[in-house]
């Protein structure tokens, strides 16, 4: 079970939130499958060199959230409909971003049609298939 | 037993060691150079084996010792010469042409000259065996032992400097750790008295032939020894029990300064205001230092160092000073910091 | 394992007072980071809680009982400077632990020492400064202690040592021990620890969880469009703890509740208002030298 995760320590972003979110990321996009096997705590803290203990808030956080689900002993399991879960979140993530930018591109005096045309750019930039 | 104050304790007692196997080897060669003249240079006992009007003849003891007989009518001495081996030589020398002397009794070592004036002449008897005591032996050893706790003779002031971070962060209290060192060095000083004293028989049985015997004045003296060296061992100690850095200094000046206390104490005598003062501050003074009691008084009767009259004053008060000066040290390691 | 509680801890040397009245408490089993600029009371606090010592006014406790030294069985503490006994070898200062401490895995000493490239046959004076930390180093973490206390355990390492002491660190933290650990490293800490003190003269000027720093502090930026602006009220805001405003724009410092500032910085006329996250090393330098913070947020210095 390969862990793709990076983290930053050094950004602004906990750590615990960041593992969250790389986490609900790959199990939306397939990286990691249903009832696949997360790393430990303890060896996830070791492969990334963070405190073990934000490795164990992030996985409580994602039970919480119903992404992933912990058996003691055997360990920490991606939850049967944790996919829906991990997308919803994902999506959620990437709402957010959007609100900021429409936010900052206003504050900086674009309007309505300028923004609109941002958008629209982007769509055409990163979904060329779809005409 | 504190592991590291037995490394200091091995590696001091390595080097003495090796310095004492130094003159013992020095001493080993002088004596092989100079055999055949420490065997019979005594007394012309070998111009007149060699003498053409000697009758010499040779014999062999039942027990095993050789005995020689040298008659010479013309010198008209006669010499007696039994070889007990190690167990020394015993010489009589009978001379007939020989004024009535004194009588007397002269040691050099262990050899000892008896003159005895008899009918017709001079006897002279030569023993190569008298008696040692080991109280002389015990001199040395006191040197080596006394060396080593100068050496030896900071070690909880060694620990502040630098590394109490290691060495008070032990599972035991600060009271244990101390005691721990200082037993250590006990031991090692203990130890290097025995050294001493073995090495001063060994080298006096290269030259001679020493009867080592032991009597009460003899074992006042070994304790007197071992007893002086531990006391000034931990009179060091408790003066640089609470000192980071600059124990050495202290150490070094320890003995000046202990001899000047002594020989003021007794060398003062109040005569003047400033004598006055002198001797009141120092005698009181003197009792506190180890150097005081390690006196010892040559009898003129034996030829031999005796302990002086005082016979168990001396041992008892070092060894109050030892236990006292050890409190001390130890009660002020408990306030240290690092 | 035990909750280590230091109250009012103050150690004046004469009139100086290297720790005032420092207050913190470090639960059992985590990771606490102590972070402060030189001389700001970090080693004397350390000194103080293993009775290397002794407070002027305060107290240590363990457990709510003061340090015993059969508790030094279990704790395991590495300086920030040498202590080594210069002549003897390394092999024989892990002898001198083995006799000294019952749990001490010697082999694992000796693993650890190769580990950071160390010859235990070296006596003490013939290693460099950094093989120094790393022999005091594999000392504590061979020692199974429940609460190591360390002093700068990277100085002097090259980066794949410093490396290995954090994963170290980590492991211990991964058995459920407890490490306290100053280091000038900030992304040391950021990585180690949970939580963090900050010191600064002798003074806590900051105490809590990184995440919680990290979620709550922000920096909250204006850019206003004429050059007249007011900014009453906002820095007796007790959110506010730090105000930086040159002619157009207007850097707030923020303890908690970004968004709202935010919202009043908007409501004060700020066109562009964005939200700075802050990192560890930010936070910590805003506590101790909010100029030097404001620069290098400004020249967004960021490594």
């Amino acid at each position: 079970m390969p862990a793709v995760l990076t983290v930053d320590p050094r950004s602004g972003v906990p750590i615990y939130l960041q593992i969250i979110e790389q986490i609900k990321r790959s199990v939306a996009l397939g990286v990691l499958q249903t009832g696949e096997q997360l790393p430990t705590v303890k060896q996830l803290a070791l492969d990334l060199t963070i405190n073990p203990n934000t490795v164990a808030k992030a996985y409580r956080d994602l039970e919480r959230e119903q992404v992933i689900e912990t058996f003691a002993g055997r360990g920490s399991f991606v939850r049967n409909g944790g996919v829906s879960e991990a997308k919803t979140a994902i999506s959620d993530v990437a709402a957010k971003a959007f609100e900021t930018a429409v936010r900052d591109a206003r504050a900086l005096g674009l309007s309505k049609e300028d923004v609109r045309d941002l958008i629209e750019r982007s769509v055409e930039r990163w979904f060329p298939e779809e005409r | 037993m504190n592991y590291v104050e037995w490394l200091r304790v091995r590696r001091a007692l390595k080097i003495t060691l090796i310095c004492l196997g130094a003159l013992l080897a020095i001493g080993g060669v002088a004596r092989v150079a100079t055999w055949s003249f420490w065997s019979n240079s005594m007394l012309h006992i070998s111009s007149l084996l060699n003498d053409k009007d000697s009758h010499v003849t040779h014999l062999v003891l039942p027990n095993g010792s050789k005995e020689t007989i040298v008659d010479n009518p013309r010198e008209r001495v006669h010499v007696t010469i039994v070889d007990n081996g190690y167990a020394g030589k015993h010489i009589e020398i009978m001379d007939r042409s020989a004024k009535p002397a004194s009588g007397g009794i002269d040691y050099a070592g262990a050899t000892q000259v008896r003159v005895m004036p008899v009918r017709g002449g001079k006897l002279t008897v030569v023993d190569t065996n008298a008696p040692t005591f080991v109280g002389d032996y015990a001199v040395f050893g006191a040197i080596v032992a006394m060396i080593l706790a100068t050496c030896l003779g900071a070690p909880l002031a060694r620990e502040n400097d630098g590394h109490l971070e290691i060495a008070a962060t032990k599972p035991r209290s600060r009271e244990f750790l101390a005691l721990q060192a200082l037993l250590t060095d006990a031991g090692g000083i203990v130890l290097a008295f025995v050294i001493g004293v073995a090495f001063a028989f060994v080298l006096h049985a290269i030259f001679q032939e020493p009867a080592v015997s032991f009597t009460p004045g003899d074992g006042l003296a070994v304790a007197i020894a071992v007893l002086g060296s531990l006391a000034w061992y931990a009179m060091l100690a408790a003066a640089t029990a609470s000192l980071h850095r600059g124990y050495g200094t202290i150490v070094g000046f320890a003995w000046p300064g202990a001899l000047i206390v002594v020989a003021v104490a007794l060398l003062v005598t109040p005569v003047n205001a400033l004598t006055t003062a002198l001797h009141y501050v120092f005698v009181p003074l003197s009792y506190l230092d180890p150097l005081r009691y390690l006196n010892l008084e040559a009898s003129t009767n034996t030829g031999r160092m005796i302990v002086s009259p005082h016979a168990y004053f001396e041992p008892t008060m070092l060894a109050v000073l030892t236990l006292v000066y050890s409190a001390l040290a130890i009660l002020q390691w408990r306030r240290v910091e690092a | 394992m035990s909750t280590i509680q230091i109250s009012h801890l103050t150690k004046r040397y004469g009139r100086f007072a290297a720790v005032d009245d420092l207050s913190l408490e470090i639960p059992a089993g985590s990771v606490f980071g102590l972070l402060g600029p030189n001389g700001a009371g970090k080693t004397t606090t350390f000194k103080c809680m293993l009775d290397l010592a002794r407070p002027t006014s305060g107290t240590v406790l363990y457990d709510g009982k003061p340090l015993a030294p059969e508790a030094f069985e279990k704790i395991a503490y590495v300086p920030e400077r040498s202590v080594l006994y210069e002549w003897m070898t390394v092999a024989e200062h892990l002898e001198m632990e083995r006799r000294a401490f019952r749990a001490f895995d010697t082999k694992r000493a000796f693993e650890l020492l190769a580990g950071f490239d160390v010859d235990p046959r070296k006596t003490a004076r013939k290693l460099s400064k950094g093989m120094r930390t790393a022999v005091m180093a594999a000392i504590a973490f061979a020692r199974n202690a429940d609460i190591l206390i360390l002093d700068e355990p990277t100085s002097g390492l090259d980066p794949v040592n410093q490396r290995t002491v954090l994963s170290l660190i980590i492991n211990e933290a991964a058995k459920g021990h407890s490490v306290i650990f100053s280091s000038h490293q900030v992304g040391q800490v950021e990585r180690a620890a949970e939580r963090i003190a900050v010191m600064d003269r002798g003074r806590m000027v900051l105490s809590g969880e990184i995440d919680e720093l990290k979620a709550d502090r922000k920096i909250v930026e204006g850019i206003f469009p004429s050059e007249s602006y007011a900014l009453d009220g906002l820095a007796s805001d007790p959110r506010v703890a730090h105000v930086e405003c040159t002619e157009r724009i207007c850097r707030v410092l923020v303890l908690s509740g970004a968004d709202e500032i935010g919202n009043a910085l908007a409501q004060r006329g700020a066109a562009g208002v964005r939200i700075v996250d802050l990192n560890l090393e930010d936070i910590f330098l805003y506590a101790v030298s909010p100029k030097t913070a404001d620069a290098d947020v400004v020249a967004g210095a960021r490594q």
